[in-house]
């Protein structure tokens, strides 16, 4: 049983956009007026500064 | 002499890259399948394939559909599979910085898997490639990879039930992942990170909307950085004794 044909595009629209706006977070100019808050998209997955992200791959990775 | 050695490099990339061919197609051909018989139609089905060409975190959102969790939770655990991506824009940085606006919203495009690992791979053995050598390199890695996940999946769509089970199919994801991620696993904090993932997925297995995910990834990374500060303590001691 599948969701509604609205949440199905929700779900393409919201992870088409999002993962395009994690792909492009760091190759944004540094000046781009956005470019701070797209880093804050990994970044506010990031739980403390230590957690690199090479723990984030790793570990997500494995599950996937 | 310049035409020359673009389509040189190009076709390096697509050389290099073209052994995951033999990984994308069945695994494209999979979701296209998995889609359809999930109730998407060929118009969605395409839609997802092309804005997030991302084969874990769609076959996630395509099973949390089917769980009818809600469109929040769908969208955040497949962007959670997604986050390593941001590793990836990370380190493609020193490489594609200088490049044009344009070119690097593309580049961030094709950031797949199998085109960041063969590229990066590339970029570290001979660090005297030019910013254009190192993105023709980069796209045609892409272009080994990225149509034939739209023409498989297309494919899935369009045959459907007509592709019998006992082709296994199935047998891509994993394959794919671990020849991606086995390599990665170079030191003990990425060990442990995978360990921990491993051991707190099967053991919060029953959770809903497949949190076990997101909690199992989010005490990965803690389990992995803590690691590595210990290690980074002890390497200190060390070096303080001597």
């Amino acid at each position: 049983m599948m969701a509604n044909s609205g949440n199905i595009w929700l779900v393409i629209l919201g992870l088409g956009f999002g993962t395009f706006l994690i792909r492009f977070s760091f190759l944004i100019p540094r000046h781009h007026w956005w470019a701070p808050v797209a880093r804050m998209v990994p970044a506010s997955f990031t739980l403390c500064g230590n957690c690199s992200f090479a723990r984030i791959d790793c570990a997500i990775s494995t599950l996937a | 002499l310049t035409k020359t050695l673009s389509r040189s490099y190009f076709w390096q990339g697509y050389c290099d890259c073209s052994p995951f061919i033999l990984i994308v197609a069945p695994f494209g051909l999979l979701f296209g399948v998995v889609a359809t018989e999930a109730g998407l139609n060929l118009i969605e089905t395409m839609m997802m394939t092309i804005l997030v060409i991302a084969g874990a975190a769609q076959f996630t959102a395509l099973a949390l559909l089917e769980d009818q969790a809600p469109t929040f939770i769908v969208v955040i655990t497949a962007l959670a599979v997604n986050l390593r991506m941001a590793m990836y824009s990370a380190a493609l940085v020193p490489h594609f910085g200088k490049a044009s606006f344009l070119k690097r919203l593309l580049a961030s495009y094709f950031m797949v898997d199998q085109t960041f690992a063969v590229a990066i791979k590339k970029y570290d053995s001979e660090p005297s490639l030019t910013l254009d050598q190192k993105l023709i390199y980069y796209f045609g890695c892409a272009a080994a990879v990225c149509p034939f996940w739209y023409v498989f999946s297309l494919l899935g769509a369009l045959l459907g039930d007509s592709i019998p089970s006992s082709y296994s199919l199935d047998f891509a994801i994993p394959i794919c992942f671990i020849a991606i991620t086995a390599p990665m696993l170079k030191s003990l904090p990425h060990l442990m990170s995978a360990l921990v993932s491993i051991c707190v997925a099967l053991l919060l297995a029953w959770m809903p909307y497949n949190l076990w995910l997101i909690v199992a990834a989010i005490l990965a990374m803690m389990a992995g950085a803590k690691t590595e500060l210990l290690l980074q303590v002890r390497l200190k001691r060390q070096e303080g004794k001597a």
